[in-house]
C-alpha cells in the first residue's frame, strides 16, 4: 500500500528517475562517470559512481586519455594493481576533500 | 604510484564511501606499510558501515591492538597477518610484538583451530604453533595453501622455518607440481627443484603443470633436461609436445586438450615461425581461452591471442615479459577491458575514446575474432574514427549471440545511428558471411523459417522495405528476425518478437507488414490476436502508432493479468493511453486500478474524498488518465511512481483541479514537477504529514 511516511525516499528517487529519463544519454551514473573519466575528468568523487562496476574500473585502469590518479583508482578498484600507472607530475585540478 | 601522495589524499577521501569499499581491499594488498595509521579512526567506522573489510582496515593501519580487535572471522585473520607480516620481511613475527598479549593470543587460538586460515598465513606464525599446523595438514589444499604462502614469503621467513618447509616439500605429491614450481622459482631452493624433478621422473605426463607455472628458462636445468628425456615413457605425449615446442623433436604430436597447453606454455618464437600458416592455426584453435595467456607469454601480446585471452594476474604477468613500458603496457591490455563492457554501453564508450594506434587490432581483440579476414581489415583502415569502430565492434559482439536481447537491439540502434544505408551495407559487406548472417540474414532462408506459406513473397517485400529503413532500426529488426528463426520455445519467440517491435517502434507499418506475413506461430509470439474482433482492430491501430506498446498490450490481454496491463500502459504514447483502456475489458479495468475506494482514502486531503472522487467523475472521458496516474503513484516501483507524476504533469489542467483535495505528502511529491508546481502555484505551500499521521498509517 501506499507508503507516504516514506515520502522523503520516495520524492528523491522520482527526482533522480526523472531527472535520467530527461536525457538521452547516458542512462546509468556508472557509464556516465565512466564517460567523463575518459574525457579527463580529475575530480575522484565525480567518478566516483564508476568504481562500483568491476567492467567500468578496468576501463579507467587502462584507458588512454584518464587521469593518472583516476586510473590508478580503477586499477584498484578493477583488482588489478598490477597496471597502475606511473606516477602522475601534476596534481588533480581540485584536491580531494580534508575528510577524513 | 603507491607512494604517491596524491594518490594517498584520494584514496583517504574516499574511506566511508561505496567507492571506498572497492578500492581499500586491492589497495591494503600494495599500500606502503603504516598508509592507514593516521586515518584509524575513519578507517574503523568504515568498517562499522560495511564499507570496508575489517582484514582491509587491519592491514592498512597495521598491528595493534585495535586492529586486532576488527578480526573476528579465522580468514580475515589470516589475510591480515599475511599483509603485516609482508611489511616487516626481515622480521616476519613483529607483528606479535605490536599487540596486547590477549588480543595476540586470540587470534593465534583461533588460527590453530581452523587449519585451511592457519596454513594461509603459516611463514609468519612462532615457530612451534606453525609446526603443529604443519604436522596436522591433512589435505591437498592445506599443503597448496601452505606452499604458496612460503612463496609469497622473504628469505629471512623462509630460512626461520626451513625445517618446517623442508617437510612441506617432502609431502607434496604430484598435484603440488605447479606449487612446488612456483616456490622453487621464487626461492631457488635445491631441495624444491629436486622435489619437482623426483615427482616428474615418475608421471612425466604431469610435465604441463611445471611449465605452465613458470617460463621455461625460470625451470632448473635438471628438469628440463628430465622433461626432454622423457619424451618416449610419456603416453599423453606432453613431454614430446614440449620437446617440439623447443625445437628438440621435428615431429609434431597429436593436438590434444593437454598437449595444447604445454605446446604454448613451452614454444620459442623461432619454433613458432617455422610452423606452417596451416599448423599454427591447428594449435591456435585448440587453445582454450582460459590458457591464452601462455601463448602470450612465449609469443608475445599478438592480437589473435589476446582477442581469446582473460584480463588477470597471468595475462597481465604475460604481456609485462613482452611490453616493460608501463603506458604501452596499459594500451596493450586496454581493448581487453572494453571486451567486457555490456554491449549496451560500449557504443557510448567505444565513441568516446581516441583513435587506437592500431584500430585493426583493437577491433579484433574487442571483437573476439582470432581471424580478421581481409575485407574487415580494410574497412576498417579505411574507417579508422572511434564512431566507425564502435559500429564495428557492437556488431561483432551482437553477432556472437544468437538470442536477442533489449541490450543488443539498445546497442545496435544506438551504435549505427546517423549511418546511411549505404554505409552500413558497405560494412556488412565486409563481414565474414556467418556474422553477417546474424546482422543481415538472407531473405529467402527468412522467409522460408518465418512466412506464412501463402504469403513468402509478401514476406519477401516486407524484408525489402526493412532493409531500406536506417540501419539504426534495419539492423536491430533484421537481428529479431534471425533470433526468431532461431528460437526453440516460446519464450525465446516472445523475447524476439518483443526486439522486433523495440527495434520498428517508430516504423509501425513496416512492423505490420511483417508481422502479417507471418506463419501462425511466430506471428502469435509478436502480436497475439485479441479474442474480439473490435479489440483486434484496436491492436492493429496501436501496432501502426507504435509495435512496441501494441505488443505489450496484446500480450498482457492475452494473460488477463493487471500488472502486465500496467506495464503495456507505461510503454504506450500517452495520447494512445484513453484508447488502449476502452480495449480492456470492464474486469480488467477494475483489477488495474485495484481497490478504488483505498486509493481514494489514500491520496484525498482529510475530509475530501468524497470531493476527489467527484472530481475524478467529473473529467467524464478522460477519468483514467488522472485514476491510472493516482494508481501509479502509490505503485511499489520507483517507475511507476515517476510515470504516475509525469502522466499528472501532461495535463495541467487535471493537476490543478485535484492537487488542492490531496493531502500534502501526495501534493508534495508531485509538485516537484515544475509543471505540476506551476498549475499549484496558487494553493497554500505544503507540508509534509504530522508524525502522528504517520503514525496512523
Amino acid at each position: 500500500m501506499f507508503a507516504f511516511n516514506l515520502h522523503r525516499r520516495v520524492y528523491h528517487e522520482s527526482k533522480d528517475f526523472m531527472k535520467e529519463v530527461s536525457v538521452t544519454t547516458p542512462s546509468s551514473p556508472a557509464l556516465a562517470a565512466t564517460l567523463r573519466a575518459l574525457r579527463g575528468e580529475t575530480d575522484v568523487h565525480v567518478v566516483a559512481p564508476a568504481l562500483d562496476n568491476l567492467w567500468f574500473t578496468r576501463m579507467l585502469a587502462l584507458a588512454p586519455g584518464v587521469d593518472p590518479i583516476i586510473g590508478a583508482l580503477g586499477a584498484l578498484a578493477g583488482e588489478v594493481p598490477n597496471v597502475l600507472p606511473p606516477p602522475c607530475a601534476t596534481p588533480p585540478s581540485s584536491p580531494p576533500p580534508s575528510r577524513p | 604510484m603507491r607512494d604517491s601522495p596524491i594518490l594517498s589524499a584520494a584514496i583517504a577521501s574516499l574511506i566511508g564511501t561505496d567507492a571506498g569499499k572497492r578500492v581499500l581491499p586491492t589497495w591494503a594488498a600494495v599500500a606502503p606499510a603504516g598508509w592507514g595509521a593516521s586515518l584509524a579512526a575513519a578507517l574503523i567506522d568504515a568498517v562499522r558501515t560495511d564499507r570496508c573489510p575489517p582484514w582491509s582496515a587491519a592491514a592498512l593501519i597495521g598491528p595493534t591492538s585495535d586492529t586486532a580487535a576488527l578480526l573476528t572471522m579465522f580468514e580475515g585473520i589470516a589475510r591480515a597477518v599475511r599483509r603485516w607480516s609482508l611489511t616487516t620481511p626481515n622480521d616476519p613475527t613483529a607483528w606479535m610484538d605490536a599487540l596486547a598479549p590477549a588480543e595476540r593470543d586470540r587470534l593465534l587460538s583461533t588460527l590453530r583451530t581452523h587449519a585451511d586460515a592457519a596454513t594461509r598465513c603459516l611463514p609468519w606464525l612462532p615457530r612451534p604453533l606453525a609446526a603443529d599446523i604443519a604436522e596436522a595438514i591433512s589435505n591437498m589444499w592445506e599443503i597448496r595453501n601452505a606452499l604458496d604462502a612460503y612463496t609469497a614469503a622473504s628469505p629471512v621467513a623462509r630460512a626461520l622455518h626451513a625445517d618446517i618447509l623442508a617437510a612441506l616439500i617432502q609431502r607434496a605429491g604430484w598435484d603440488h607440481l605447479a606449487d612446488l614450481t612456483r616456490l622453487a622459482a621464487a626461492s631457488r631452493m635445491d631441495a624444491a627443484w629436486t622435489a619437482v624433478a623426483h615427482l616428474l621422473r615418475d608421471a612425466p605426463n604431469n610435465a604441463n603443470w611445471i611449465v605452465e607455472a613458470a617460463p621455461w628458462d625460470a625451470l632448473h636445468a635438471d628438469v628440463q633436461a628430465t622433461i626432454l628425456s622423457a619424451t618416449d615413457n610419456d603416453s599423453t605425449s606432453i613431454c614430446a609436445a614440449i620437446a617440439f615446442a623447443r625445437g628438440v623433436r621435428g615431429d609434431a604430436p597429436p593436438i590434444t586438450q593437454a598437449t595444447v597447453r604445454a605446446f604454448f606454455a613451452a614454444v620459442t618464437p623461432t619454433v613458432w615461425d617455422t610452423l606452417t600458416e596451416g599448423t599454427q592455426r591447428a594449435w591456435r584453435d585448440a587453445l582454450s581461452i582460459l590458457d591464452a595467456h601462455l601463448a602470450v607469454r612465449s609469443l608475445g601480446p599478438d592480437p589473435m591471442f589476446l582477442a581469446g585471452a582473460t584480463l588477470d594476474d597471468d595475462l597481465i604477468a604475460a604481456v609485462h615479459r613482452h611490453v616493460r613500458d608501463a603506458h604501452a603496457m596499459r594500451l596493450t591490455l586496454f581493448p581487453i577491458a572494453v571486451r567486457y563492457l555490456p554491449i549496451a554501453d560500449v557504443p557510448a564508450i567505444v565513441a568516446a575514446l581516441p583513435s587506437p594506434p592500431d584500430p585493426v587490432a583493437f577491433v579484433q581483440i574487442v571483437g573476439r575474432h582470432r581471424d580478421m579476414p581481409l575485407a574487415l581489415r580494410d574497412w576498417i583502415t579505411a574507417h579508422p574514427t572511434p564512431q566507425a569502430l564502435a559500429g564495428a565492434i557492437t556488431a561483432l559482439r551482437a553477432a556472437s549471440q544468437s538470442a536477442a536481447s533489449a541490450a543488443r537491439s539498445a546497442a545496435l540502434a544506438a551504435a549505427f545511428a546517423g549511418w546511411s544505408s549505404e554505409e552500413a551495407t558497405a560494412f556488412l559487406a565486409a563481414l565474414p558471411d556467418n556474422t553477417r548472417a546474424m546482422l543481415h540474414p538472407n531473405a529467402d532462408a527468412l522467409a522460408s523459417a518465418l512466412a506464412h506459406p501463402n504469403q513468402q513473397d509478401v514476406f519477401r517485400q516486407a524484408l525489402a522495405a526493412l532493409a531500406a529503413l536506417p540501419p539504426s532500426a534495419a539492423l536491430p529488426a533484421f537481428h529479431a528476425l534471425d533470433a526468431l528463426a532461431a528460437a526453440s520455445n516460446l519464450v525465446q519467440r516472445r523475447q524476439a518478437g518483443e526486439e522486433l517491435a523495440r527495434a520498428l517502434r517508430n516504423h509501425g507499418n513496416g512492423f505490420l507488414a511483417l508481422v502479417d506475413a507471418l506463419a501462425d506461430v511466430p506471428r502469435t509470439a509478436i502480436l497475439p490476436q485479441p479474442r474480439s474482433a473490435p479489440r483486434a482492430v484496436a491492436v492493429r491501430a496501436i501496432a501502426a502508432a507504435d509495435p512496441l506498446a501494441a505488443y505489450r498490450l496484446a500480450h498482457a490481454l492475452r494473460k488477463g493479468k493487471s500488472d502486465a496491463v500496467l506495464n503495456a500502459l507505461m510503454d504506450a504514447p500517452f495520447d494512445t493511453l484513453t484508447r488502449i483502456w476502452r480495449l480492456l475489458p470492464e474486469t480488467l479495468q477494475h483489477a488495474v486500478l485495484g481497490d478504488l475506494d483505498a486509493l481514494l482514502r489514500d491520496v484525498a486531503a482529510p475530509g475530501r474524498v468524497d470531493d476527489l472522487a467527484q472530481a475524478l467523475q467529473d473529467w467524464g472521458a478522460d477519468a483514467p488518465l488522472p485514476l491510472l496516474a493516482l494508481r501509479m503513484l502509490i505503485g511499489d516501483s520507483e517507475e511507476r511512481r515517476a510515470w504516475g507524476i509525469s502522466a499528472l504533469a501532461r495535463r495541467p489542467d487535471v493537476a490543478a483541479a485535484l492537487l488542492p483535495l490531496m493531502h500534502a505528502d501526495a501534493r508534495m511529491l508531485l509538485e516537484h514537477d515544475v509543471r505540476i508546481a506551476i498549475a499549484g502555484a496558487d494553493l497554500p505551500p505544503s507540508r509534509p504529514s504530522t508524525p502522528a499521521r504517520r503514525r496512523r498509517r
